[in-house]
């Protein structure tokens, strides 16, 4: 039995996540971002309200439906936007700053480190998800009502159902916008600059929609991100089409595995001077 | 190192893994085209993927790509259905793409059809049927394009089991259907009959021209348990607006017609040349090519200019069929080469 340097504290992990968080949450330019994603259903209700149809998915029948093409709408770029903003602080902000080697003082190993940058990152990817659903659910009942609605199959469902299926797509689509945040962790360990972090990862992001609309390219999308995004549709069919969501969540596990692995492997390797 | 292992497991969980095939007592092909033929009906309810390179310029749309029944749409690209039937009369056949929907419900009295992103629906009472067969909206499963098949395969085909294979978890012969004539563009059209109950699971339609499928429409997902019975009905949700149509002209099929059509109404008999896999259709009818819908001659002036002792107009090569629209209103088509068509022209 050796003496370790670093003991088993499990608080100072959970300390360190919770102190990652509200460091994340204080930011202004964090709080900006979050005010446009939350600006993009309220817009949304407006211009429904006076153009009176959607031609997105289904006719706007009840709240729900606000959210939900909030959701669809931001998922292209906003959201993967605010993933890479928040990446491009984990790591590369922190070795910008000269803050990383304070950081790697505290009795908090490297990868227990890029964990709590993980967590900060899932944290963040649910809160700006669920604040979108949260506020277009507020604007679409305050606008359209909490009557039923209606699925894409044809069939009507009740205001309850569709909360439901709301809590799902917002769910379904933090979780591939956790992965994208992950990507974008492995790329924060390889540079000291938050901007080329941010940058790289929206070059990814945009990269894979250009391939999506690339008809010769149809064997490599089905392995994109992008690709599985708007999947969280198939939730508001009847009966809900399972297959498809969850290759589209299989494909995002594993790019989190891999990415999450190589931003292992190069932070606990890593030369820290700043 | 298990990095590795899920970096190499994502093409399994995106894409069908290769099993070995399943063994399966030998059956020869007459008695599998017989069995196929005899087979009753039975209840499914399952997903389907239908791939189509048959030349057509693909409209690019990705995961935007709205869910429409329109034929020019069906003919590229990848579909994604979702299929549910009671064996007898009531079926529902969906297209999933995107983030719509259409789909086709029919029952005994009333037939539907479905769509999610013009919010209409057309109704109209089910034709009667003298027989059980399933009805002209199901042509799009693999059942009834596999029959079709092998009711018009005669000696121009060589009918042979090449095989076992497995298509959505069920085991199935392949059944191959050769083209004997060499003038041909189809190297082969491949069904795999699910071994217990012979109901055609997938279709292939190969080309000479390309190693991958040009047509490829099977189950990725398949069950033989009975559905539910109000997956068969159809009530209009608020806000839909809802057209009434005679029986006889039921949704999906009053499209424009594709230029291999011929429309009834003329009186001119197209002229056949050629026999089984090689026929050639020559048409006079478009006299007017102005006549054609909007839509369609768009399609037709995007094709290249090609002229010969014939004449001139327009041609379509695709993967699996040749048309000569020449700019005289004649239409030559067939699942042959360019060469055929112009002699058929003469």
């Amino acid at each position: 039995m050796s003496v370790e340097a670093r003991p088993v504290r499990p608080f100072a992990f959970w300390r360190l996540v919770g102190s990652e968080i509200s460091l994340m949450l204080s930011r202004r330019r964090n709080q900006l971002g979050l005010v446009i994603l939350a600006a993009v259903p309220v817009v949304m209700a407006v211009a429904i309200k006076t153009s009176g149809d959607t031609g997105l998915m289904v006719s706007v029948a009840n709240g729900t439906v606000l959210p939900m093409l909030a959701l669809m709408m931001e998922s292209a770029f906003f959201l993967p936007l605010a993933m890479s903003l928040l990446a491009g602080d984990a790591i590369a902000g922190e070795a910008h700053g000269g803050t990383l080697r304070y950081l790697l003082v505290t009795p908090v190993g490297r990868a227990r480190l890029l964990a709590v940058k993980f967590a900060g990152l899932l944290v963040g990817a649910f809160f700006g998800t669920f604040l979108i659903a949260v506020v277009g659910l507020v604007a679409g009942v305050m606008v359209f009502g909490s009557g039923a609605s209606m699925t894409l199959s044809g069939t009507a469902i009740t205001f309850t159902e569709s909360l439901g299926r709301l809590a799902l797509m917002a769910l379904f689509l933090a979780l591939m916008m956790t992965a994208v945040g992950t990507m974008g962790l492995f790329l924060s360990t390889l540079v000291d600059q938050p901007l080329a972090v941010t940058v790289g990862c929206m070059v990814v992001v945009i990269l894979s929609w250009l391939t999506e609309a690339t008809s010769q390219l149809a064997w490599l999308q089905p392995y994109l991100l992008t690709h599985w995004f708007l999947q969280f549709a198939d939730v508001l069919r009847d009966p809900p089409l399972w297959s498809r969501a969850v290759k589209g969540l299989g494909v995002a596990a594993a790019w989190m595995a891999v990415t999450g692995a190589a931003a292992w492997a190069r932070f606990t390797s890593k030369d820290i001077g700043s | 190192m298990a990095v590795l292992g899920v970096a190499l497991a994502v093409p399994a969980l995106v894409q069908t893994t290769a099993k070995a095939d399943p063994t399966l007592p030998p059956i020869t092909a007459q008695q599998l085209v017989a069995d196929v033929i005899a087979a009753k009906p039975v209840a499914m309810q399952g997903e389907l993927t239908q791939t189509m390179d048959i030349g057509l310029p693909e409209v690019p749309g990705g995961v935007q790509k709205p869910s429409t029944l329109d034929p020019l749409n069906l003919l590229q690209g990848s579909h994604t259905w979702r299929v549910w039937y009671d064996g007898k009369q009531s079926a529902r056949v969906a297209l999933v793409d995107g983030t719509s929907e259409a789909a086709v419900i029919t029952n005994p009295t009333d037939t539907w059809v479905w769509s999610s992103s013009t919010r209409e629906a057309v109704h109209s009472k089910t034709p009667e049927t003298s027989g059980a067969g399933p009805r002209e909206e199901l042509n799009l499963t693999p059942a009834e394009a596999a029959r079709k098949l092998l009711t018009t395969a005669d000696q121009s085909t060589t009918v042979s089991v090449a095989g076992t294979t497995t298509v959505a978890g069920h085991a199935a012969y392949d059944l191959t259907l050769t083209p004997k004539s060499g003038t041909t563009l189809v190297k082969k059209v491949s069904i795999a009959v699910e071994a217990t109950t012979k109901q055609p699971l997938r279709v292939q339609v190969y080309s000479t021209r390309s190693s991958d499928p040009a047509v490829n429409i099977g189950f990725t997902q398949l069950s033989f348990a009975q559905p539910d019975p109000a997956m068969f009905r159809f009530t209009t949700p608020p806000g839909t607006k809802v057209t009434e149509k005679s029986a006889d002209t039921t949704g999906a099929n009053d499209h424009p017609s594709m230029p291999t059509k011929v429309d009834p109404k003329s009186g001119h008999k197209p002229t056949v040349t050629g026999q089984g896999w090689g026929t050639v259709v020559v048409a006079d009818q478009l006299s007017d090519l102005s006549g054609l819908p909007a839509e369609l001659q768009g399609v037709l002036s995007s094709f290249p200019k090609v002229s010969g002792t014939w004449g001139s107009g327009r041609i379509f090569e695709g993967t699996l069929f040749t048309v000569v629209v020449t700019d005289q209103g004649k239409v030559a088509a067939g699942a042959v080469p360019a060469g055929t068509l112009f002699a058929a022209l003469g």
